[in-house]
């Protein structure tokens, strides 16, 4: 007789597990790691809501980095707009679509690599799907994350989205030439974020004014180094 | 959003496990609060994901969430972490490192022969 339900004919087995879902994603970003570790690649995952200018960041920071030291992997769920922008500035460039899925995974980064001649590279840049939720929970094998967040998308992301947040090593605020005209405040956007991720640098920039990016290329260069 | 995903990933795990003469009647699941996982969403893509198969008909899924955890690198103490407060409340240092709150498992599942 069956012990659950009392019932003649039903027998019931409890099946232990124990066993970590996403565990495949994390011994695939384990192994990226490792591969560009010995390559001696500094990889970044650029993250942040769609349109927030991830794009237009690394447009801007491209020429900081020297266009022949960088590689840069485009996450997308549809298209090459975005792969179209970096070979147009002479970037090793691969697309990968996701059809349909709202973040990149180390299991389609470490294909996305064999498709790129890695010969002197010291930068690799993956600019994920646009989405505040999802890319927090996949770690991709990088030795940095970057969120982009616009001054247009307003003030409470940080409150809204706070695991994303909380799991980048910078914070490139896009879009300050808006300022004026949208309401968002500054401080409480800071303080925000410096309750969620304390220790996290934050950079404002502008398409306005390239030259502003000069810092956020520096801040790269120094943490590449302590990895080397 | 990324809940068909971990509906996916979790029948991956489970379907090799149970042949056509089984039933499940019961997931048990482990997610850490930074896995922002909704239940209803996970719930709605696993019966897209199972709709006629007989061995998940009207399987339940039990969902466990459990708190962000810290530990203070100064003073070495560990507590949960509420409303992503990523300061020590003992000692109130900002150097903390998140030893809880990623989780996503499948703990334990319940099948009946049919
Ligand atoms: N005003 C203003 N617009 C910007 C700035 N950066 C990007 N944009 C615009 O925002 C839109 C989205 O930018 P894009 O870089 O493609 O965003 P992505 O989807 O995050 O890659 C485009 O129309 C850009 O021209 C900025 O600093 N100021
Ligand atoms: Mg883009
Ligand atoms: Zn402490």
């Amino acid at each position: 007789m069956c012990d659950e339900c009392g019932c003649e004919e039903h027998k019931h087995e409890v099946i232990t597990l124990e066993e970590n879902i996403l565990k495949d994603n994390d011994v695939r970003a384990a192994e990226n790691r490792a591969f560009f570790r010995e390559k001696e690649i500094f990889a970044v995952n650029i993250t942040g809501s769609p349109g927030s200018g991830k794009t237009t960041f690394l447009e801007m920071l491209i020429p900081h980095l020297g266009k022949d030291n960088i590689a840069i992997i485009e996450g997308d769920l549809e298209g090459d707009v975005d792969s179209c922008r970096m070979e147009s500035l002479g970037v090793r460039t691969v697309q990968i679509n996701t059809k349909g899925a709202c973040h990149l995974n180390a299991h389609l980064v470490s294909h996305a690599i064999e498709k790129l001649d890695l010969n002197g590279i010291k930068y690799l840049f993956v600019e994920n799907v646009g989405n505040l939720i999802c890319p927090t929970f996949f770690d991709l094998g990088e030795e940095m994350r970057i969120i982009i967040s616009s001054v247009p998308e307003g003030d409470d992301k940080p409150v809204k989205y706070p695991p994303m947040f909380a799991s980048g090593n910078m914070l490139i605020l896009t879009k300050i030439d808006l300022l004026p005209h949208i309401s968002f405040n500054r401080e409480k956007f800071r303080d925000e974020l410096s309750r969620i991720n304390p220790n996290m640098p934050v950079f404002e920039v502008t398409s306005r004014k390239p030259e502003m990016v000069i810092p956020v290329a520096e801040a790269i260069k120094k943490q590449s180094k302590e990895k080397r | 959003m990324h809940e068909t995903g971990i509906a996916k990933r979790l029948l991956s795990v489970i379907h090799p496990m149970v042949d056509e003469k089984k039933r499940i009647t019961r997931i048990k699941l482990r997610f850490g609060e930074l896995k922002m996982v909704q239940k209803e969403l996970l719930e709605t893509a696993f019966s897209i994901l199972t709709r006629g198969d007989k061995r998940f008909r009207d399987t339940i899924l039990e969902i466990e969430i459990r708190p962000v955890r810290g530990k203070c690198n100064i003073c070495r103490k560990e507590f949960d972490i509420k409303n992503f407060e990523m300061r020590c409340p003992f000692c109130g240092e900002t150097s903390i490192d998140i030893t809880g709150g990623y989780e996503s498992e499948i703990v334990e599942m319940e099948v009946e022969d049919v």
